[in-house]
């Protein structure tokens, strides 16, 4: 099955309001000073280089993917602040030493040689500078995705090969160390960023999930209504909801760092 | 509506890496060294080597 990663809004109303949350605690994290040259990679509707602009008042932000709607919506987003453009993180269209730091936010697990890519954004990056980057940790306390995938696979063994714990063994800290090792990057720090996805009811839980967009709507809106009708009743027999009827998950993301 | 210069300057081939000219009146960036041309969309550059044109 192909993945819908391709459109502008639905995707940010599944995941963009965890995303934004964990990019803001990434550049805290990072904590570089401001009037810096900034690459983001897999920009995809912008959150990232959103929040980048805001804390840490570039002196350029160049943010690219390889999604044309993707880019389309952040240039929209981020106006003159920043320069959106489409290209591959594997053959980076920027010159050698270029920029001050390069960040990669919740990318690097579907580029498919993410240490081609991180051997490019260390090549743009001057000497002294950074790259970082930071995944979901699917394998682990990525919970709403992964209770989703779970009960996927209760229901149907065979989609399996479909769950995200599976598809990106590498989101753990050991991986994307080896990774950025093996690129030559120094001083590599792995952290996590928890943040607690908090849905007010379990439609605010499920109706994110109805919108096509990205690996689990996409399959969603391939299943038969019945089948969507069932796996929905299991998620929601199993979910933690509260006397409210709210439900709070972890989301764990893993953050790593290097200095060129 | 043109590219700001500053964006244009920094650009490269993603193939080669060699700078990029903008010949305004065509809308596309161009590597001399690849022959490849690169079409700008709505301003905004696609800097994709497969979707790059050879130039004669």
């Amino acid at each position: 099955m192909k993945d819908s990663w391709d459109s502008g809004n639905p995707y940010d109303y599944f995941m963009g309001r965890w995303s934004r949350r964990v990019a803001g605690l990434f550049i805290d994290w990072l904590a570089p000073r401001a009037g810096l040259r900034w690459l983001d990679v897999g920009c995809a509707t912008g959150s990232l280089s959103e929040t980048i602009i805001k804390g840490r008042r570039p002196a350029v932000l160049t943010a690219l993917d390889t999604s044309d709607n993707f880019v389309a919506a952040a240039q929209h987003k981020l106006g003159n602040r920043a320069m959106c453009m489409v290209g591959d993180a594997l053959a980076l269209p920027l010159e050698d030493a270029s920029v001050d730091v390069a960040v990669s936010g919740l990318v690097l697990n579907v580029v498919p040689e993410p240490e081609m890519a991180l051997a490019e954004m260390k090549r743009v990056t001057a000497h002294g500078g950074s790259v970082a980057a930071y995944v979901w940790d699917y394998g682990g306390r990525m919970d709403f995705l992964r209770m989703f995938w779970d009960a996927v696979v209760t229901l149907d063994p065979e989609a399996s090969k479909l769950h995200e714990a599976i598809r990106f063994p590498n989101t753990n800290p050991e991986a994307l160390r080896s990774q950025f090792e093996s690129v030559g990057l120094k001083k590599i720090v792995t952290v996590p960023i928890e943040i607690v996805t908090h849905f007010c009811d379990f439609d605010d839980f499920w109706k994110p999930f109805l919108g096509g967009q990205g690996p689990a709507p996409s399959y969603l809106q391939a299943l038969p209504e019945a089948d969507r009708h069932t796996l929905r009743e299991l998620l929601h027999k199993r979910l933690p909801l509260q006397p409210d009827g709210s439900i709070s998950l972890l989301a764990r993301a893993w953050a790593t760092r290097g200095k060129v | 509506m043109a590219l700001p210069k500053k964006l244009v300057q920094k650009l490269a081939c993603p193939k080669c890496q060699s700078e990029l000219s903008y010949p305004e009146a065509d809308n596309r960036l161009e590597c001399d060294r690849c022959r490849l041309a690169y079409r700008i969309d709505s301003n905004i550059p696609v800097l994709l080597l497969d979707e790059a044109e050879k130039m004669d």
